[in-house]
């Protein structure tokens, strides 16, 4: 029975190999070379799609950070000519700051990024208002100049006294106060509240310097984006203990950090020591310097690593940097410069408060930096 | 059939697909220069500068006072009920030497920002006018009075920002409100950046803590480029004061000039401070 039910396809292709060899012979090459110009189109269709998607998401994270970027520069505007030169009119503009006689203005091509360390294990979640958002132990910005194609990161202590908002268990602002920088993070909840509470009591140390994005990294997280990058090499600059107390990395000794060592390198601290969190950030700046370096060229070397590390810090970060913005950022920063010059500590003097340390900014210093980093001379002089 | 209809599937698709690719490839092809253009765009050059003697428009006239002549300025005759004849929402006018602001202050019965956008005469007019908000008294007795005005290539406050200038803010130290029967000087203590919010939503100047909080911050903030002239590091909640602000909605920092009343001839300046 199923012999007879044979396919009309099959039927019409024996009568064609009696009848027309050579033209079966011709249709059959036609249908392969059809075949083969589908699949080619398929691969490309693919190949294209892809290549779209990432273009597409680096141009809408591209036009986002335009957006944050613009959003904070002044608007200048236009005043009376003052006395100048005969050959060069100039005139003064909304926003110009002099100091030391010379006129400067904001460096609108700046992008800057908060990065907070905070002391929690584990990953990130929401907790309930009041003052378990965890302390940010280490604080550094992020100074992307996109014109110059350079970086600078400028250093904050822990300890530094400045104005800290109190909120109450219902998230409701109750007062400021003068304690540690680092206390700022412990309000809110945990995550997006308290990082806006951190960066706004940053932005109000720093003269009121925009800032465009945050991340929160739990300590946690320290191995992971350490390992992606190949790990760190430091010459240590004092001895580091684990959790145990043991000494795992000798003072002067070259070590290349894997992970947990990393981890203990930068969190390391032993809060008895007077001092101690300013020996700490030291190291926390040599880490963060030759990691700049390591992770420049590891994403040199594969921009996937990238994606990878912003993938994979998800679950212990809290940021508002999104990934389109990370995809258009990535590829250029790779290009920019990073002298070792380009890491500022704000400069003060430690001294201790009836039961903690505090940081005291040299306010002049401080000034001075701000200027330096965030401000480009106009050339208007006296 | 079957193939042919594949094969158009597949060529449509190609087809798409580098459509949306050249899109993406346009946009994301800008160089740094093409950002560092655009960035720059927002930064509203004027290369005229403008000539102070000037007319803006019909009432807003800036008659420049050729003299600073601090005696001059007090006696000149500035009829503010003949002008509230013509606009009875006018009740003050407003000199600082040095500069081309010379023009009535308004006070509208509409909204607070009425004049941002039309002049002494009700016209619509980007120049604006200057004015003060619904929450001040126009008898100038509040602890703080806000004055509005536009900057910009035409606004009436274009020239305030020479304050941002150490030497003009420290050669210019007054300014001068008339009001019926009276003309009061203010000394320029302060010039500054702040947030772009408003100065009478933010504090309650009704009370002397809300005063004591405003110039706790004032004090206190940290701002690059401001400025506090020597001898008014502690202002007082008995004071009168008057800020002198620029509108620009689309800035999140607006300029300030802060100034305090020295002289009230006719003493009719004051006020009851609740704690």
């Amino acid at each position: 029975m199923f012999g007879n039910r044979r396919n009309f396809r099959q039927i019409e292709h024996e009568k064609q190999t009696m009848l027309d060899p050579v033209a079966l012979a011709r249709a059959s090459r036609e249908r392969k070379r059809k075949i083969a110009r589908n699949i080619l189109f398929s691969v490309f269709g693919v190949i294209f799609a892809m290549v779209a998607s990432w273009t597409v998401i680096r141009a809408v994270g591209k036009v986002n950070l335009e957006k944050q970027a613009q959003a904070a520069v002044p608007v200048l505007q236009t005043p009376e000519t003052i006395e100048a030169p005969p050959e060069e009119k100039q005139e003064w503009k909304e926003g110009w700051v002099k100091y030391n006689g010379k006129i400067y203005e904001y460096n609108d091509d700046l992008i800057t990024f908060l990065f907070m360390g905070i002391d929690k294990s584990g990953k990130v979640k929401e907790v309930a208002e009041g003052t378990n958002g965890g302390q940010a132990d280490a604080l550094f910005l992020l100074v992307l100049d996109q014109y110059n194609r350079e970086i600078n990161i400028v250093g904050i202590n822990r300890n530094t006294m400045t104005d800290i908002d109190i909120y109450n268990e219902n998230g409701d602002y109750v007062d400021t106060v003068k304690a540690q920088i680092a206390v700022q993070h412990g309000f809110g909840n945990g995550v997006e509240k308290s990082c806006e509470y951190q960066v706004d009591a940053v932005r109000k140390l720093l003269y009121n310097i925009p800032i465009h994005g945050y991340a929160a990294i739990n300590m946690k997280a320290i191995p992971i984006i350490n390992d992606t990058v190949g790990g760190v090499n430091v010459e240590a600059l004092s001895d580091v203990y684990d959790e145990k107390d043991r000494k795992i990395i000798s003072q002067g000794e070259a070590v290349h950090l894997m992970g947990n060592d990393a981890a203990m390198y930068v969190r390391d601290r032993d809060t008895g020591e007077f001092g101690s969190a300013d020996v700490r950030l030291a190291r926390q700046k040599q880490y963060l310097t030759n990691f700049v370096s390591q992770a420049k060229a590891a994403a040199k070397d594969d921009i996937g690593v990238v994606s990878e590390l912003y993938n994979q810090l998800m679950p212990y970060m809290t940021t508002d940097v999104t990934f389109d913005e990370v995809a258009y950022l990535a590829p250029e920063v790779t290009g920019y410069t990073f002298e070792t010059d380009g890491f500022h500590m704000i400069k003060g003097e430690t001294v201790m408060g009836e039961e903690f340390e505090e940081y005291y900014v040299d306010e002049e210093a401080l000034y001075d930096l701000i200027i330096d980093v965030f401000y480009k001379e106009v050339g208007l002089n006296d | 059939m079957t193939s042919r209809y594949m094969r158009n599937i597949s060529i449509c698709a190609a087809a798409l697909l580098l459509a949306v690719s050249g899109v993406g490839c346009g946009k994301g092809a800008e160089t740094q220069e093409d950002i560092t253009a655009e960035t720059d765009e927002n930064v509203a050059v004027n290369e005229n500068g403008g000539d102070p003697s000037e007319s803006n428009g019909e009432d807003n006239a800036v008659t420049v006072t050729s003299t600073s002549d601090p005696d001059a300025i007090k006696s000149r005759n500035i009829d503010i009920p003949a002008l509230a004849a013509e606009n009875e929402e006018i009740f003050g006018w407003l000199t600082v030497p040095g500069t081309d602001i010379d023009c009535p202050i308004l006070q509208s019965a509409i909204a607070d920002d009425f004049y941002m956008t039309h002049n002494s005469k009700k016209e619509a007019d980007e120049s604006g006018a200057l004015y003060i908000e619904m929450a001040n008294m126009t008898n100038m007795c509040d602890f703080n009075t806000v004055i509005h005005g536009n900057g910009g290539e035409k606004g009436l406050f274009r020239e305030l920002v020479n304050f941002e200038n150490p030497d003009f803010f420290d050669e210019n130290e007054t300014f001068y409100i008339y009001i019926d029967g009276d003309v009061l000087t203010y000394e320029i203590w302060g010039c500054m950046e702040r947030d772009n919010t408003s100065l009478i939503r933010t504090y309650d100047f009704t009370y002397a803590s809300g005063c004591r909080q405003f110039m706790e911050d004032v004090y206190e903030s940290k701002i690059v480029g401001k400025q506090i002239r020597n001898g008014w590091e502690q202002l007082s909640e008995y004071n009168f004061m008057v800020t002198l602000t620029i509108d620009d909605p689309d800035s999140d920092r607006q300029l300030v000039v802060y100034g305090t009343l020295i002289e009230d001839p006719a003493g009719i300046i004051d006020r009851v401070i609740e704690e």
